[in-house]
């Protein structure tokens, strides 16, 4: 069955209005529990079973407590919440962390943080404390994707779409806004680039003396 | 119309609200079957949590909003399943290709 799962090609379906559906939920290692009147419930389970251990308080519970994907490795089960889209070969080490609605396509490398509804395509690997921004605070409404093959350093950023054969150089932030030199010298906001194949975003320090 | 379906076992508060559904087996299919009888004996009161555990069957519109937290449960779990993909926007904008370069933000 896991494999006929596979075979299925993927498509879209609708969120609309999906955190107002879901209850705020005290996740504990004897299941899930009301907020309210919690800790009459932990009393309950002390008594019972002695140590009660929370692992969240959220809307959103751990993938792996309800799914393990075929062919992904998981550092730290906290990091991916249910909803989230690892393809085979992908590999979540402990500072990545994948939100629902959000994921890889193929094989990834992980260290970095997937926004909800951002997708990684096929061998591009998110570096260790890399940040894709996301459209559920700041109201940002751009939805980012990354292409094959492209890779964002450790430390950078990203705030526009990449396609493929793209690298963010490591601790280059590039928001939408930022604004890019060409080779040519033309300078444009990067969200004039967004989506674009073969690009190599790097950063220019500018040492100034103050005397 | 896209439909979705599965058989689950839902964690529900005394006031009914629905904290979890866990679908070990969800399908891009019409629902078929009856609960497997792993669900069923899933199905009862746990009193130390206040709570009950229900066996769910539902099919789903997944090109329609969903309606409750068992209809979105059932969602999280057809991504995680990798049955459907998470939904981007396409890459418009008329820039497609570059040649290898160098391009510095100042």
């Amino acid at each position: 069955m896991v494999l006929s799962h596979r075979l299925v090609k993927p498509h879209g379906q609708s969120l609309d209005g999906i955190f107002g559906l879901l209850a705020n939920v005290v996740w504990t290692n004897h299941g899930p529990c009301e907020v309210e009147g919690f800790e009459l419930v932990r009393a309950k389970l002390r008594a019972k079973y002695g140590q009660v251990t929370v692992y969240s308080v959220d809307k959103f519970p751990r993938m792996v407590d309800y799914v393990i994907p075929s062919g992904v490795r998981i550092a730290d089960a906290d990091r991916v919440r249910l909803g989230a889209h690892l393809a085979s070969g992908t590999t979540v080490m402990h500072e990545g962390f994948v939100n629902f609605n959000a994921g890889t396509l193929g094989t990834s490398m992980v260290e970095g943080r997937i926004s909800a509804g951002v997708v990684v395509g096929d061998g591009s690997d998110i570096g260790g404390g890399a940040s894709i921004m996301g459209t559920l605070s700041g109201g940002g409404k751009q939805v980012i994707s990354i292409g094959e093959k492209s890779l964002l350093g450790a430390n950078s950023g990203l705030g526009i779409s990449l396609g493929n054969n793209c690298v963010v150089e490591a601790g280059t932030y590039v928001t939408a806004a930022a604004k890019v030199t060409l080779p040519d010298g033309q300078i444009v906001k990067a969200a004039e680039l967004s989506g674009g194949d073969n690009l190599l975003f790097i950063q220019f320090f500018i040492q100034i003396n103050i005397s | 119309m896209s439909i979705a379906s599965g058989h689950g076992i839902a964690t529900i508060t005394a006031s009914g609200v629905v904290l979890d559904v866990w679908y070990p087996n969800p399908a891009l299919a019409p629902l078929s079957g009856a609960a497997p009888a792993e669900l069923n004996a899933l199905a009862g009161a746990d009193d130390l949590r206040g709570v009950k555990r229900e066996v769910v069957s539902i099919q789903i519109d997944t090109e329609a909003a969903p309606t409750d937290a068992k209809d979105a449960y059932l969602r999280l779990h057809l991504l995680s399943h990798r049955l459907v993909k998470p939904h981007g926007q396409s890459l418009d904008g008329p820039l497609t290709s570059f040649s290898k370069t160098t391009w510095p933000i100042s």
